[in-house]
């Protein structure tokens, strides 16, 4: 494809053939306001907000659906154009409700953007505005149709994104309405995202209703750890509480869209039922105990059985749930104990689910491809969990270590282990309902929302991961817990180890090739 | 502490020169001779005799008794507060006594002291999508500016010239929303003279 020329504001732009004008004046910064255009989407160019000036044409075009020509002259900011905006703004308004301090877009808004550009004070509407009413459209969204625009993004990403179309627009006019068949509400794993891409607060999501007033959300990047996708996420929270998660816009992995199972995972790490202190299994059954017994125990209990019955008989099982540096760091320690027999939970395995603009994938753990590499790396060699379990039986294997953090049920493999052949097992984990694990012992970890590190997914894309809040109670971050187990044992782990975990990005380490791109 | 004349903000020198600090330069000086008074580290003979300073403090004492009194004998005597005085807050009510607030926090995001809290939930009637289910409002962190007033999009807050503000614990003074709307209640028939 050829490249063009064309000028934007005085200014040279050169693009690829069909880009259009909205675009092409994004690639140098100029930012021509709209509603209706969304980069993921088909352009309507049915808001009329993004009309420009272009030079030997007596109409403004609109600027998202007209491609460049070579040697085009197009002006963003003429009278005439800011005249067009305000006229624009003008018929959005006068039916518009204004109930911005009730309504929860405020503060993250474009027609509250841009009506500090176009808008007037004053209103020249003297009829009575049309009134719609709220509507429940999905189990998570609800339609507040007096705000609606009509931009038809919803109606759009149904269509060309989750193919599943439940929205429609019915009646013309200013009587139009985003309208949903009572028995055909919008379930599809994808919603969500039609409330982010909502550019007005008509579509609100029930779970975040009321919460928080948008200007008091702190944002962390960070990965989503549902799946093996593991989609550049948002976190979004507040006092120390994950109030709801949005996509982040990366090409490399997620594009501009999460899936619903991503954006509520926070709730199965959330609430009740995390565990917040190490429990020890006595006579009694579990018991609290603290972190400096714990770990002595963990310590005391490993070397014991590595001088009893040589270091090949502990074992270690790494987690898809935990940081590539966890991952590495107790690989690392167990292969100084002498242990050459490690393992990685397998991830829950769903059917992956395919819509015609994106794909959830079916591996239910962020950083399967990651931890795996990582091991392999670090240990030469790794067992599936079956042989780990027949190296149990055989008693050639002792005592294991293992890293949990996965979500509530997800470690039910632990069942076929044979655990209770074992002299010593302990585990990280974040939940109290894994006290049906026959361990010696379980400490407290963090879940992904609470750690820091770098997670690797499926396609090989390496991402930051960053803590949005500390772990509750007692309960520490996973590399913490290794770190102090490392201390316990007087194990060597090397300086460079730990500083090249601690120095990111990741592209650095040898064994990674680019925080970005694919293998 | 007598009435300042002329707005407080250009009142010459007044709050640094009474304190013995230095007068900053944009403060113009005050009109009239200027005692200055220097507090040396070392006291001179003469004020280090102690019948000298006795008869000096017993002064000073005397000396009062013709002067105007200031202290003003509360609660037999009650304190004349000025017109816009800004004291306890109240919650209003329209006139179907219902709460005006429809949970913006706009108010929580104007204060300046952190002290009002604020959980919103689905309302119970229908002319408004959200109302407060709590409202609570630190009256020991309030500075009682009157932002949350300005703030208010509803009238729903304002500020009452209700100084006598006490309490015995410190979770007493977290004013809850049934305490502010009592507020209302006991302040709605007084006459405001500037606000309501």
């Amino acid at each position: 494809m050829s490249d063009v020329r064309l000028t934007i504001d005085d200014r040279e732009v050169v693009v690829p053939e069909g880009t259009t004008i909205l675009e092409a004046a994004r690639s140098v910064g100029i930012e021509i306001p709209h509603f209706c255009y969304h980069p993921g989407l088909s352009a309507p160019s049915n808001c009329r907000m993004c009309l420009v000036e272009v030079q030997g044409q007596d109409k403004l075009v609109p600027s998202c659906a007209t491609a460049v020509a070579d040697g085009m002259v197009v002006r963003t900011g003429t009278p005439r154009v800011h005249e067009s905006h305000r006229s624009v703004m003008e018929f959005y308004l006068s039916n518009h409700p204004l109930d911005c301090p009730v309504c929860d877009q405020a503060g993250e808004c474009v027609l509250q953007d841009y009506s500090y550009g176009w808008g007037s004070a004053t209103s020249r509407f003297e009829e009575t505005k049309v009134t719609q009413p709220v509507k429940d459209v999905g189990p998570d969204i609800v339609l507040y149709a007096d705000r609606c625009i009509m931009c038809t993004r919803c109606v759009r990403f149904l269509r060309e994104v989750s193919g599943t179309g439940e929205l429609s627009v019915i009646h013309r006019g200013v009587r139009s309405e985003i309208h949903v068949a009572g028995d055909r509400p919008v379930t599809n794993p994808l919603a969500g995202n039609i409330v982010d891409i909502c550019p007005v607060g008509a579509l609100c999501s029930k779970d975040f209703l009321f919460k928080c007033r948008v200007w008091w959300l702190t944002s962390t990047a960070s990965a989503c750890p549902r799946c093996a996708r593991a989609c550049s996420i948002r976190v979004d929270s507040s006092e120390g509480r994950i109030l709801r998660i949005k996509p982040r816009e990366n090409a490399a992995v997620n594009g501009m869209w999460i899936c619903d199972e991503g954006r509520f995972a926070f709730r199965q790490w959330h609430g009740a039922g995390r565990l917040d202190v190490p429990l020890v299994n006595g006579d009694r059954g579990f018991t609290h105990c603290d972190w400096d017994e714990a770990i002595a125990l963990a310590a005391r209990s490993l070397r014991q059985v590595a001088m009893r019955y040589g270091g090949e008989s502990v074992a270690f099982i790494g987690s898809p749930w935990a940081t590539i540096e966890e991952n590495m760091l107790l690989a690392r320690l167990f292969v100084s104990l002498g242990a050459t027999m490690g393992s990685l939970w397998p991830a829950p395995a769903e059917s992956p689910q395919r819509f015609p603009g994106f794909e959830i994938s079916g591996e239910k753990a962020w950083n399967v491809a990651g931890a795996r590499r990582t091991l392999m790396d670090v240990a030469g060699q790794l067992l599936t969990l079956d042989r780990l379990a027949d190296e149990i039986e055989r008693g050639r294997v002792r005592a294991v270590y293992a890293l949990g953090g996965a979500y509530r049920g997800a470690l039910v493999p632990c069942d076929d282990l044979g655990l209770e052949l074992l002299e010593f097992f302990a585990i990280q984990t974040c939940f109290v309902t894994d006290k049906g694990l026959k361990a010696n012992l379980i400490l407290p970890g963090a879940s992904p929302y609470e750690k820091v590190g770098t997670v690797r997914n499926e396609r090989g894309v390496l991402q930051e991961v960053n803590a949005v809040m500390s772990p509750p109670g007692q309960a520490r971050r996973d590399w913490d817990i290794l770190m102090a187990l490392a201390k316990a044992l007087a194990a060597t782990v090397d300086d460079d180890l730990t500083r090249a975990v601690l120095d990111r990005p990741a592209a650095q380490w040898n064994y990674t090739r680019s925080a970005s791109g694919n293998e | 502490m007598t009435h300042l004349p002329g707005p407080i903000f250009n009142a010459p020198g007044r709050a640094t020169a009474d304190r013995g600090l230095p007068t900053p330069a944009y403060d113009t000086p005050r009109p009239g001779p200027q005692k200055e008074k220097r507090l040396s580290a070392r006291p001179t003979f003469f004020q280090r005799l102690i019948v000298p300073g006795l008869l000096r403090t017993w002064w000073s004492g005397v000396r009062h008794i013709w002067q105007k009194k200031l202290t003003v004998q509360w609660p037999e005597q009650v304190r004349e507060v000025s017109d816009n005085y800004r004291g306890v807050h109240r919650l209003n009510k329209d006139d179907r006594g219902r709460m005006k607030c429809v949970a913006c926090f706009l108010c929580q995001t104007a204060c300046p002291a952190n002290c009002i809290r604020i959980e919103a939930g689905p309302s119970p009637w229908p002319d408004r999508p959200k109302y407060a289910v709590r409202f609570t409002i630190d009256e020991l962190r309030c500075v009682f500016c009157g932002m949350c007033e300005e703030a208010c999009p509803e009238d729903a807050i304002e500020l009452t010239r209700i100084y006598s503000l006490v309490g015995t614990r410190r979770d007493e003074m977290l004013f809850d929303k049934e305490q502010l709307l009592t507020m209302y209640d006991l302040t709605r028939d007084e006459k405001h003279p500037l606000r309501w």
